[in-house]
């Protein structure tokens, strides 16, 4: 029982001040940052940076510091800012595609860089898990040219954004904590430091010469920055986190984050003898300490998920060695360049390197194993999305183009409902709905979650009314954050502050067709789509209503339905049109799943025999 | 010691996670080093689920490469064959036999494979294979939701596991809600004493040696 999972006791999280726990990476941060004083932590929740600001929020009370889920990462972004600038240590999380969203402010932010500590944590997400791509967020320390960490597991996640937070507080910069999936969701023994009291109020002392970026005064700012950034080679030379295992060997191994884990075990695996350069500050890098390496051996082995970006730093550090060692990596073909590593992975580059033959194949098939068949995620028994894509389906037709977006109702791009054309990124499905209408000169929808329409839909939504496009607008609210942890926004009931209703900020943008209807009342539903799709010019229905999961979670309770054995046909309708989880096919009867059924009534709309009963 | 390694497959919402988690602190308590992969943002859609834990001091990598799990514990029988190829002809799959039949298979027309089959395909890559009707003995302990707490005590029981009982059993009561302690633990109990009477009898159809 219990599969929410994440035990930790948040008593001893905020409270030990020694000793030893089993923590998430991202709990391991949260642990870090309360052992450096951060006293204000902002999110926009994203898998798998999620649980950062989740144990934040829960604990706010203990610790005494401020937590915000804002709108979005920028915004997130500029509060953890407006603090750091004005001396109380911060930390603001987000999944690697939530810094594009807020790279605007980071860039510059490096220029005027902050007076208290602030950590940036991007969690990435190699092999898409739960992300739309696998961008490597490494670049970004690049782009902005600030310091990186790189913890390979929660020990270092805890040490490195206390740790992140010294740096980032000694050269007055941001610094990037990243993370991956597999460091950020993996629960390993984290040894505590002792906590640190710090300060809650802050003052914002002007210097606009500092902090107004006007171009005069940003390019004396870019100057100060490669200064600041000259100096932290000095201590990324120096640094505990960048540091030799075992000594000579065959060959030496360069890595970092998560790869360092596989490249261990991979060479242990192949029985060869090597030294591992392991990399935890990874910008700067440790140029002499990396020159250094390479002189002491004929062969390279450049060890990291992702992009080639180590390797390309280590081949131009390697030019000025004398010895000029044969340098593996992904650039010569040894490595893959996407997906997520494994222990094999590493090792059948190490040996395809090497020219050594791999340990045989173990995979093990049993003959009679057929393929076993898929179970992707499905949307939930009792899922408002359901009703919401099917009445949009049956009203709108199959043929109008879908533009979909980031959220739970993604999943209802398979069958049966398969309703999604078109999904890039948060909020893009109105301006790519304008587009495609506009060129096709007839409607398109764009389907939006409650969350991701304050985060990005806004500025397209006024933009479709300015420029009079035709786009069908269904907002799906469910009142929550469903798919990332049921975390809340704007459009819900605030502990603090004014609820931000949907419709309103429709009407405010300029929209002149906005309704609010339930989904699960199918006929209603239908009619208000139908005036909508009728309407010359830009329209917004919101359909709302409440997330079945965080309603059980909440201990709300509606008697399930059953199938009349006598009325039932066994047409299939139900199963076809709405594939909810809680019907299914046993020895040949259609039942519905007591435990699964949350009693939404939805498919009692659909059975043309009326066969749907409610069991009491 | 050598890394021991934990699968631990299932279905959305059935407790993958917790068992995972709970297995993850009992090893800790009894003083190794271990690491527990977690599968997040996926776990409540009903999708297939697995989490790796992995015991031991040389032990980096969370996740367990392929063949070399010593352990399975499935909460469902078709996840367990989805999984096969982290097992080896000596891994202990213990399989809780309660099927969850998944909802898009109705759709497509297609059918979950025969129960006798899946077992016999397992028993063809392992020769220790439990098969245990977890639900009805979770029933027995008071409340379906235990069946994995009951998978635990199974597990515990074939000796295999570096963990000793007591500390896994006190973790798996520990760590749930007050209300739900008694019925986790009696789970537990019941498993532990399934694998026990399969010793003796064939009520688990227990193949090989444990």
């Amino acid at each position: 029982m219990e599969d929410d999972g994440v035990l930790v006791d948040l008593n001893a999280l905020t409270s030990l001040e020694s000793g030893r726990l089993l923590l998430l990476g991202n709990e391991a941060i949260v642990r870090g940052a309360l052992e450096g004083g951060v006293k204000v932590a902002t999110a926009y929740p994203g898998t798998p940076s999620s649980e950062i600001v989740d144990t934040f929020y829960k604990i706010a009370e203990e610790t005494g510091g401020y937590v915000e889920y804002s709108v979005n990462e920028k915004v997130a972004l500029e509060v953890a800012a407006g603090a750091a600038v004005s001396g109380v240590r911060a930390l603001c999380a987000m999944k690697h595609v939530g810094l594009n969203v807020a790279s605007d402010t980071f860039i510059t932010l490096a220029y005027t860089g902050v007076r208290a500590g602030l950590i940036l944590v991007t969690a990435d997400d190699p092999s898409c898990w739960s992300s739309q791509n696998e961008q490597d967020n490494r670049y970004y320390a690049r782009l902005a040219n600030v310091p990186m960490f790189e913890p390979s597991n929660s020990q270092e996640a805890k040490d490195m954004a206390h740790s992140a937070l010294k740096l980032s507080e000694e050269l007055e910069l941001p610094v990037i904590l990243r993370t991956t999936t597999r460091v950020s969701h993996t629960l390993a023994p984290v040894t505590l430091g002792p906590l640190r009291k710090s300060v809650v109020k802050g003052d914002f002392v002007k210097d606009a010469r500092r902090f107004v970026m006007v171009p005069s005064n940003a390019l004396v700012r870019h100057d100060v920055l490669l200064d600041k950034m000259k100096g932290a080679e000095e201590v990324s030379e120096s640094s505990e986190y960048n540091r030799v295992f075992g000594e000579g060997g065959e060959v030496g191994v360069i890595t970092s984050g998560a790869a360092f884990n596989y490249a261990v075990e991979a060479v242990d695996k192949l029985g060869v003898k090597a030294s591992i350069l392991k990399l935890g500050l990874t910008h700067p890098l440790p140029s002499k300490k990396i020159l250094e390496f390479l002189q002491g051996f004929d062969r390279i082995l450049v060890v990291e998920e992702l992009e080639p970006i180590l390797e390309n730093d280590v081949r131009s550090i390697g030019f000025a060695s004398e010895k000029k060692p044969k340098i593996y990596g992904k650039l010569t073909g040894h490595f893959p360049r996407s997906k997520e590593y494994s222990t094999e992975v590493v090792y059948r580059g190490i040996a395809a390197s090497l020219g050594l033959t791999p340990p045989s194949d173990t995979e093990r098939r049993a003959s009679t194993l057929l393929s076993p068949p898929p179970r992707p995620p499905i949307l939930c028994p009792g899922c408002p999305h359901r009703a919401s894509l099917y009445a949009a389906k049956t009203t709108l037709g199959k043929e109008v183009p879908y533009c979909t977006d980031i959220g739970c109702y993604a999943l209802g791009v398979q069958p049966p409902l398969e309703v999604g054309d078109i999904l890039i990124c948060m909020g893009a499905s109105l301006g790519a709905a304008s587009g495609i209408s506009h060129v096709q000169g007839s409607p398109a929808v764009a389907i939006v979650g409650d969350s991701t329409f304050f985060h990005a839909a806004v500025p397209a939504l006024i933009n479709a009314v300015y420029n009079n496009h035709r786009i069908i607008v269904i907002v799906l609210d469910n009142l929550t954050t469903a798919m990332t942890g049921f975390q809340p926004h704007p459009g819900v009931e605030p502990a603090r502050g004014r609820r931000v209703m949907i419709e309103d900020v429709a009407r405010g943008c300029g929209v002149q067709y906005v309704k609010v209807v339930d989904p699960m009342n199918l006929l209603e539903a239908r009619k208000t789509l139908k005036e909508a799709a009728s309407f010359e010019g830009p329209s917004v229905i919101v359909m709302r209503h409440a997330c079945s999961v965080d309603e059980k979670r909440r201990g709300v309770f509606y008697h399930p339905y059953v199938i009349s054995k006598e009325k039932c046909n066994k047409c299939l309708a139900c199963v076809k049109a709405l594939g909810c989880p809680a019907i299914h096919l046993s020895n040949g009867e259609l039942r519905i799943d007591e435990v699964l059924c949350s009693g939404c009534g939805f498919c009692v709309q659909i059975c043309p025999m009326k066969a749907i009963e409610p069991s009491r | 010691m050598d890394a021991y390694n934990i699968l631990i497959v299932g279905v959305g919402g059935q407790g993958v996670l917790f068992t995972s988690e709970a297995l993850g602190e009992a090893a800790l308590e009894s003083g190794f080093n271990v690491r527990v992969a977690e599968v997040h943002g996926m776990a409540q859609r009903g999708g297939s689920v697995v989490c790796d834990v992995r015991i031991g001091e040389r032990v980096y990598s969370p996740m367990i490469p392929i063949g070399e799990a010593h352990l399975v514990i499935a909460l469902e029988p078709l996840e367990a064959l989805r999984h096969v190829r982290y097992v080896n002809e000596e891994t202990l799959i213990a399989v809780n036999v309660n099927t969850v039949i998944p909802p898009g298979l109705i759709v497509s027309g297609g059918g979950y494979p025969n129960l006798s089959d899946i077992i016999n395909g397992l028993g063809e890559v392992s020769k220790n294979i439990l098969v245990i009707d977890a639900f009805s003995k979770a029933k027995e302990a008071g409340s379906p939701a235990a069946q994995n707490a009951v998978m635990l005590g199974l597990a515990s029981a074939s000796e295999k596991l570096p963990i000793p009982s007591e500390v896994l059993k006190k973790t798996v009561t520990r760590l749930v809600k007050r209300r739900f302690q008694d019925v986790n633990r009696r789970a537990f109990e019941i498993g532990f004493r399934s694998y026990m009477e399969a010793l003796t009898s064939s009520s688990l159809y227990l193949t090989g040696k444990p």
